[in-house]
């Protein structure tokens, strides 16, 4: 059976990358099996599963080298689903693989002029990476929406520019995003804390996989 | 709201403007990077490169630079003070020798 693969991918650092592939994997382990392939020189996503006193819910992976496709098919098989955690950059091998790789890119935004600006080229790479990997979907999420400002109000009009989908699942900032990293958890593990995140999780998998 | 709105959007088009020079560039020096060759320039006829010397630039050129002409140093090393006159030391005709 195939590995169903999603990239989380953006190339400007602190857009939510790792926050959402964490959350979206945990998601996603409810469904089948899951594996995180953290492609990121940093660690981040390796980080955030070794800090939890339970075991996070979805297997995290680091991962260097050359590698495409059918290496992830091949090597990770036994998961329903692969989440790859891109690094911040769009110069890097791992980036563009992952985008010649993947079923569905995901990239997330933050409601700010300079992460807009930052994020133009990706179009530019989703349309190269098409060529050869003709399956590819790929979607904006908005991450860390607030809803009661103007900027964040005014993105949906302003990603039209980037002909690029935006999910209509969007993520609002949240304290508890970032406490389930510093507890090495996922939003699903926090019970009633956690409930209103991982139902905007699900949301963005509902709205994914119905794609 | 709306001027929120619009300065975002008009921000976002802006810089895909000044993006897209940039892709065309990167783009049309690829299949010369995939063929192994170095960017070249195309040749210029005789004289082509040259640039018609505009009237302000020909009269700057022609007209006479000024040069400041070098007082000479005065002799004593003694600093002037506010009351006092700078003595012109040896100099024939030194820029300020009494006060006005």
């Amino acid at each position: 059976m195939a590995t169903h693969i999603t990239a989380v991918v953006n190339q400007k650092g602190g857009a939510g990358k790792t926050t959402l592939a964490m959350n979206l994997a945990a998601g996603l382990a409810r469904r089948g099996d899951t594996v995180v392939i953290d492609l990121d020189p940093q660690g981040s996503a390796r980080q955030w599963a070794s800090l939890g006193n339970a075991p996070f819910p979805a297997t995290v992976k680091q991962m260097f080298g050359d590698w495409d496709a059918q290496t992830l098919h091949k090597d990770f098989r036994a998961f329903r689903y692969t989440v790859l955690d891109c690094p911040p950059s769009l110069d890097s091998h791992a980036s563009l693989q992952a985008l010649r790789a993947c079923d569905i890119a995901l990239i997330p935004i933050l409601p700010s002029p300079v992460d807009l600006w930052a994020s133009l080229r990706l179009p530019l790479e989703i349309a190269e990476a098409r060529k050869v990997n003709r399956r590819l979907k790929a979607f904006l999420v908005l991450n860390q929406v607030e809803p009661r400002s103007a900027l964040s109000a005014s993105m949906r009009d302003a990603l039209k520019e980037f002909d690029v989908p935006v999910l209509e699942a969007a993520i609002r900032r949240r304290a508890i995003y970032r406490g389930a990293a510093l507890d090495g958890v996922s939003v699903y593990q926090l019970g009633r804390r956690g409930t209103l995140a991982a139902a905007e999780i699900e949301a963005v998998i509902d709205e994914v996989i119905g794609s | 709201m709306t001027t929120t709105k619009d300065k975002l959007s008009a921000s976002v088009r802006q810089a895909k403007a000044a993006q897209q020079p940039e892709a065309e560039t990167r783009s049309a020096a690829e299949p010369e990077k995939a063929a192994g060759k170095t960017p070249t320039t195309p040749k210029k006829p005789a004289g082509a490169g040259r640039k018609p010397a505009t009237k302000a630039a020909s009269a700057a050129r022609k007209a006479p630079t000024r040069t400041r002409k070098e007082t000479p140093a005065p002799a004593t090393d003694k600093p002037a003070t506010a009351n006092e006159v700078r003595d012109s030391g040896t100099a024939l005709f030194p820029e300020r020798v009494w006060p006005d």
